[in-house]
């Protein structure tokens, strides 16, 4: 397990970070989520050690995490490189092996998640023979190699087609189910609500929400949706609630309680025949527009 | 996870790639069949025989004719003079119209003429010139009654050094201008090679995957010590390849009085190269593109400039102290062994200075280097990176 503590970082007067604290548990998969310039890379490049705090931690198993412990960590960075001019193979063997494997390991894995992301026949080519696409491949490949202890990955889904995100999300689901932590940050919200546990949203620098998707729904304003098979105007009436929207047999409601639930099923009840009366769950899109306002 | 010995899994890396970069392999058999090719063609100019034909029709001007080849000899040339008597001028002519290398020699009432059946040859004439003159300078003396001998000694002009050792010489200029041009070109190119593989990291951005996996230092150690290898292997396989070349000239007797001081400058070369690799690791951390790395490597590629100017311009006083400073001595020192009786112990102190300095270098370059590694975005001035706290 991995966490920041009130991890602060500034630029000049910018205030990019602003006391940040969060943690991806062994095994779990937390999603980043934040505008462009919300602080997702500069905190991404902090718990690498890439860039120093002024102020915060970064802690590893609840200890101050060491630089040995860091090289541990399969990272890839929000600006994609590799070297353009070198063949796709031998660069992932050489980066795994700076990271500890072996050369025979090495070339067996790179091997194994080149062919896992359709790239086997590629592996003798030069990298900048490669689509971009591909090249993002190769790129997650390098992150992955060599049993990383943890996973930190700076968009590593955008400008992938859908059949990359789905050999993507299986290979990472592969590491995360051996206890690996992994934190990865993302403008696809769908994406991030299929494939987290937990999320961090961060906006201006600052941590706006943190919680499992469940979590962070119940906390966003709950709505109802009220379907008969008559007119609902007469809900304007009603106590304990208040309402969003009336258009003929629907309506769309705040209620402030069960209670008031109570009442207005019994009062629809009374005058019509029910088709619905749901709870509205909000998307994490108007969650993330709500908490990030 | 052991990270002392991952300098050498990136000193791997950085041979492997120039091993196998068609660029570099193509410039080292350039330049070693430039070597060859230059030797080859010493060589050959040197066994190759000049033959000119003179034609002469009467017995004044075959006299002439055969002191000819005498007096090419006697100016160094290996030039042979082939002879050939004609019975009149026809017969002289149509042998010119079908030789070019031919020449009618003959005297008429102006003087002696030299008719060539091409082009006119300057040393032939030269040295016609010369064998005329002194045909009628012998026939002059004899009259007044010269000996050979006393004619010769009257003639007779040599050349001497007040003090071979002191100063200006050619052998001097020509080793020193050798290791000048070899020590210049070879850093040049490593030096820069280096650089652009640093700068090229940082464009690529593969630098934020490295500088997570692997210390700083150990990345800059094994990028030094593999560039330096292959640096070293390559100057190693070029004086070899001249080495057998000038072996096969004139130039060979040269080789005996040169071998240690070979061996001195290879040394030299591999602590001024080693010094200076740090410093252009440097360079290339404070450039972002390679276009930026014009710029932050000019201090270096000027002292280049200046130690091949020094190496062989500056002589007597002035060489022997500049020997002692550190990367002038690379070029200085190993000069100086070849071509005066440098005592070994001074060789030893020059290269002691040099190898004191190698950690300053170092020391500076790391500095730079390791501040300037991860800052991608647009040149890091020199003042930023040794006043700025490690990022």
């Amino acid at each position: 397990m991995f966490e920041t503590r009130h991890l602060t970082r500034r630029f000049g007067d910018l205030v990019a970070v602003d006391d940040v604290s969060f943690q991806v548990p062994d095994g779990s998969t937390v999603g980043f989520i934040g505008g462009n310039g919300a602080g997702k890379t500069t905190t991404m490049r902090m718990i690498m050690g890439l860039l120093a705090p002024d102020a915060g931690d970064v802690l590893w198993n609840g200890a101050q995490i060491t630089a040995a412990e860091r090289r541990t960590i399969g990272y890839m960075p929000e600006e994609r490189g590799l070297y353009p001019k070198q063949q796709v193979l031998d660069q992932l063997v050489y980066l795994a092996r700076l990271r500890g494997a072996s050369t025979a390991g090495a070339r067996a894995e790179a091997m194994q998640l080149l062919e896992a992301f359709g790239l086997g026949d590629r592996a003798k080519e030069k990298l900048e023979k490669l689509s971009l696409g591909n090249q993002q491949r190769v790129q997650i490949a390098a992150a992955v190699m060599a049993e990383p202890a943890a996973l930190i990955l700076d968009e590593p889904f955008s400008g992938l087609d859908p059949d990359a995100v789905d050999s993507l999300s299986e290979v990472l689901s592969t590491r995360t189910a051996t206890g690996v932590p992994l934190l990865f940050s993302s403008h696809q919200l769908e994406l991030v609500e299929r494939l987290c546990d937990r999320l961090v949203i961060l906006s201006q620098g600052r941590v706006v929400a943190d919680g499992t998707g469940e979590e962070l729904r119940s906390r966003g304003t709950a709505r109802h949706r009220l379907v008969m098979d008559t007119d609902t105007g007469w809900v304007r009436d009603m106590t304990g609630l208040s309402v969003l929207d009336v258009d003929g047999p629907r309506a769309l409601l705040i209620l402030d309680d069960d209670a008031a639930r109570r009442a207005l099923l019994t009062e629809a009840l009374a005058r019509g025949e029910v088709r619905e009366l749901a709870e509205i769950r909000p998307t994490l899109a108007e969650i993330y527009r709500e908490v990030t306002r | 996870m052991n990270t002392k010995n991952l300098w050498l899994t990136v000193a791997g890396h950085e041979m492997s790639v120039k091993l196998r970069d068609r660029g570099f392999i193509i410039s080292t058999v350039l330049m070693l069949a430039v070597i060859a090719g230059a030797l080859g063609f010493a060589a050959w100019q040197n066994t190759r025989e000049q033959t000119f034909t003179v034609v002469t029709t009467d017995t004044v001007s075959a006299q002439v004719a055969e002191a000819i080849e005498p007096v090419a000899r006697a100016n160094g040339s290996d030039a042979r003079v082939e002879h050939v008597q004609a019975s009149d001028e026809g017969e002289a002519r149509a042998r010119l119209a079908d030789d070019d290398d031919a020449a009618w020699l003959h005297r008429t009432e102006s003087g002696w003429v030299l008719t060539f059946g091409g082009s006119s040859d300057s040393q032939l004439l030269s040295y016609t010139s010369t064998a005329v003159s002194q045909g009628a300078l012998t026939e002059i003396a004899t009259q007044a009654g010269l000996s050979g001998e006393q004619l010769a000694a009257a003639m007779n002009v040599t050349s001497e050094e007040l003090d071979p050792n002191a100063g200006f010489t050619m052998r001097g200029y020509m080793v020193g201008l050798t290791f000048s041009v070899l020590f210049m070109v070879s850093s040049l190119l490593f030096g820069m090679q280096i650089a652009q593989s640093v700068t090229g990291e940082k464009q690529s951005r593969v630098i934020e995957i490295l500088a997570a996996a692997v210390p700083t230092h150990q990345l800059l150690l094994g990028k030094i010590a593999g560039n330096t290898l292959m640096a070293l292997a390559q100057m190693a396989l070029y004086l070899a390849v001249g080495l057998i070349g000038l072996s096969q000239t004139d130039l060979g007797s040269f080789l005996p009085g040169l071998s240690g001081s070979i061996v001195w400058f290879l040394g030299f070369f591999l602590v001024g190269f080693l010094a200076l690799a740090c410093l252009w690791a440097a360079a290339g951390a404070l450039a972002s593109s390679q276009e930026d790395l014009q710029h932050t490597s000019q201090p270096l590629t000027w002292l280049l400039m200046a130690v091949y100017v020094v190496g062989f311009a500056v002589h007597g006083q002035a060489q022997t102290v500049l020997s002692f400073v550190p990367i002038v001595s690379c070029v200085l020192m190993p000069a100086r062994l070849a071509t005066s009786g440098v005592p070994w112990w001074q060789a030893v102190i020059a290269l002691a200075i040099t190898l004191a300095f190698v950690p300053l270098a170092i020391w500076i370059g790391s500095m730079i280097y390791n501040r300037s590694l991860l800052q991608t975005h647009g040149r890091v001035s020199l003042k930023q990176a040794l006043g700025r706290q490690a990022a």
